[in-house]
């Protein structure tokens, strides 16, 4: 007998075989150049900078251009992290972490694929909502362990403006569009960025706390707060059971950026201190499922994250889904 | 852990001198619905007991919550 609402079923990625872990080799990102301030927003909404600013941390979001898709974003994202990767990257899988895909039929990573001039490699989407980039770890080290892929272009990339209701305040500060994108390469366990574990898990007896309804996005902020903060705490607490470490252990803690809130109650519910919680939600706003990978190229551009740093990355999103992974920031150009 | 709340309500407020009287409206002292999970979160913590969101709607006035976790927690 199924048990629905006790359902949270939790996978964990297996010890992979030695030469056969995803090691991280490259990062990307990628915003559309349209900025959205808080007090642009207050002109046309009931709200205010002070408001948004006070309960989120968001002051800015980027919002795609009229006629730029989640496509557009994550081929820009894409291409920024295949030139990191340099000449010799050779990506034989693009993945494609999105919950607004270019169409329902067909999945969007094959045209990102073929737009960064990569047709012919396996290419699919992952749908996990904003715990999709993480969910996207764990598939593409799976196809690395197995010997199924060789190099792994992951992409997050969301465009929430296009279901997102303009007129409501209570959800339209909240988000932003964006893409990011990572190269994991075939490597050793051992090595500098390579995946150390992943955490996942879900329970859709909670589907209707982040939902599209009536063709617009909605959610259920006050319970959505709790299950967020309690299940990336859980999952995070988990993933560093299994890879070895102390809260104390972790150099920077990159959460999704749902907003500088819930990022600050799950740190001091670790016990990970404001100092080592990368934030840059209040730039962009909640990107979704570019929102980690988005973190992690801005908290790289800006050297905030250095070779050695033991990472530790946590989501949750719609469905509901959850997860976590650590891995060993790597030299990266 | 009356005290405890009238900690919290005056750190959200950032005063010193907020009256937090046990009949007061949760919202009345500025406890919006996310403030309102932090203070659970500080509670269950400092407690050790579980509010789940089914006993929210029960769920007003400080007393009420006061009570809620001294009964729980017994």
């Amino acid at each position: 007998m199924w048990e629905k609402s006790a359902a949270a079923l939790t996978m964990e990625a297996r010890s992979p075989r030695p030469g056969r872990t995803a090691v991280l080799a490259a990062v990307g990102a990628h915003v559309p150049s349209i900025v959205v301030t808080n007090d642009d927003l207050a002109a046309r909404l009931d709200t205010s900078d002070e408001w948004i600013t006070s309960r989120t941390g968001i002051r800015t979001r980027h919002v795609a251009e009229p006629g730029r898709s989640t496509s557009d974003l994550a081929i820009a994202a894409g291409t920024a992290a295949l030139r990191a990767a340099g000449p010799d990257a050779s990506i034989d899988t693009v993945v494609l972490a999105t919950s607004t895909p270019d169409r329902l039929v067909p999945a969007t990573a094959p045209a990102v694929a073929a737009g960064l001039g990569l047709a012919g490699v396996a290419a699919f989407d992952v749908d996990a909502v904003c715990s999709g980039f993480v969910y996207g770890l764990a598939v593409a080290n799976g196809l690395i362990a197995a010997g199924t892929a060789r190099q792994v272009l992951l992409i997050g990339a969301d465009t929430f403006s296009a279901i997102v209701d303009p007129a409501d305040r209570t959800t339209a500060p909240l988000f932003g569009d964006g893409a990011g994108a990572v190269v994991l390469r075939a490597g050793e366990a051992g090595e500098p960025g390579a995946l150390l574990a992943v955490e996942l898990g879900s329970d859709g007896a909670l589907a209707d706390l982040i939902t599209v309804r009536d063709g617009w996005f909605a959610m259920q902020g006050q319970a959505v707060y709790r299950q967020a903060v309690t299940r990336m705490a859980g999952a995070a607490r988990d993933v560093l059971a299994r890879t070895g470490w102390q809260p104390e252990d972790v150099d920077a803690f990159v959460s999704h950026q749902a907003n500088l809130r819930i990022l600050r109650a799950v740190g001091a519910d670790l016990g990970i201190d404001a100092e080592r919680v990368h934030a840059n939600v209040t730039d962009v706003g909640n990107t979704v499922a570019a929102s980690i990978p988005l973190a992690l190229a801005h908290a790289h551009a800006a050297g905030r994250l250095r070779a050695g740093d033991r990472v530790l990355l946590s989501a949750f999103g719609g469905g509901t889904t959850w997860g976590a992974a650590t891995l060993v920031w790597p030299e990266l150009s | 852990m009356h005290e405890l709340v009238e900690d919290f309500v005056r750190r959200l407020n950032d005063t010193s001198d907020t009256e937090v009287p046990p009949t007061a409206q949760l919202t009345e002292l500025g406890i919006d619905s996310l403030s309102l999970v932090d203070l659970l979160f500080t509670l269950e913590r400092t407690f050790e007991v579980s509010i789940p969101d089914e006993a929210l709607p029960g769920i007003s006035t400080v007393a009420d919550l006061t009570g809620y976790v001294v009964t729980t927690s017994r």
